[in-house]
């Protein structure tokens, strides 16, 4: 192994054991090369300085309050009894309201609004202009 | 059948205990993760209970119940990734109380000592998210680079790889003011 390709494996070697055969061949090179011996060891330094940094404990009393903190947000998240009443009497209405829709006349005879339409005075007249004209019409395109 | 598959059985048949018991047995793990991600106390709080809020919506969902703590530590991970921190550059690390234990033995090389660790640690805190990440995880939860890769969803190599830059970057920031 050269010392690029030990630079590439060193900062995972330094963290601690992997499975793997490369860890042999690491340990062959850094035996013999000052250099990557120097690199690894600053590595070390480095990994052994972070690992070394405690983190802060909060304390006894946070830890006992943990858990019971957590169930009141796990009740908080739960829809409260006014929220669940509500909740059903709107589910209710919307389901009164469906049916009374499909219960409704127009849909149960299958009319609609345009097929009851009056018709206007327009399409009136224009109806009674062509029953007077009709015979001329007929002439016109069929001929005898 | 493992004690977490057990109280995972018992929690999905109601009971609440058991629930109760994994919060027991995980809550420090993830607070940490949490407490060194994040770098303050009421982040790390908030977001180590929200993980464990998702856990309990969801736990259903999770078939491979065997790696239910990997799952749960994947879902603080992604809680923390996404929570935006209130503090920078924070208290997560008691450095100050440190310092004040050695006041009673002054020692120069050790004074010398707490200033890396000073600068390692503001180094870490800089650290892009993932590569803090994977730095913490394998630093502190001494996991193997796989098991990472099951929590961040990265690939192996991808964890090397940012596990690779960030010591590389930890070591440039001190080599910068100590000339290793």
């Amino acid at each position: 192994m050269n010392c690029k390709e030990t630079n590439k494996y060193l900062a995972e070697y330094a963290s601690g054991p992997e499975e793997g055969n490369l860890r042999a061949e690491i340990a062959a090179h850094l035996k013999t090369c000052s250099k990557c011996s120097g690199e690894y060891k600053e590595i070390c330094l480095i990994i052994k300085t972070a690992g070394s940094l405690k983190t802060k404990n909060p304390g006894k009393d946070f830890w006992e309050g943990y858990l019971p903190a957590l169930r009141k947000k796990m009740e908080n998240k739960k829809p409260g009894l006014i929220k669940r009443i509500a909740a059903t009497v709107s589910v209710a209405v919307l389901a009164l309201f469906s049916v009374a829709l499909l219960s409704s006349p127009l849909i149960l005879t299958g009319k609609t609004q345009k097929s009851d339409r009056l018709v206007t005075e327009d399409e009136k007249a224009m109806l009674e202009g062509i029953e007077e004209h009709y015979d001329e019409y007929a002439d016109a395109l069929y001929g005898d | 059948m493992t004690e977490d598959v057990r109280l995972i059985e018992e929690f999905l048949q109601g009971s609440e205990t058991a629930f109760n018991r994994l919060v027991n047995k995980y809550s420090k793990k993830v607070y940490y993760l949490a407490l060194r991600l994040l770098c303050n106390h009421h982040d790390a709080e908030e977001a180590s209970q929200e993980a464990f809020l998702k856990a309990y919506g969801s736990l259903k969902k999770l078939k491979e119940k065997k790696y239910f703590f990997t799952w749960l530590y994947r879902i603080t991970y992604n809680v923390c990734m996404t929570q935006k921190t209130r503090v920078k550059y924070a208290d997560s690390l008691d450095l100050a109380a440190e310092v004040r234990d050695l006041r009673a033995g002054y020692h120069i090389e050790r004074i010398e000592r707490e200033e890396l660790r000073g600068r390692v640690k503001a180094l870490m805190e800089k650290l892009p998210k993932q590569q803090k990440a994977v730095f913490i995880m394998r630093i502190y939860d001494g996991m193997k680079f796989e098991e990472i890769a099951g929590v961040t969803g990265l690939s192996t190599g991808g964890v090397k790889s940012n596990f690779f830059n960030a010591v590389q970057k930890i070591k440039s920031g001190v080599k910068d003011q100590y000339e290793l």
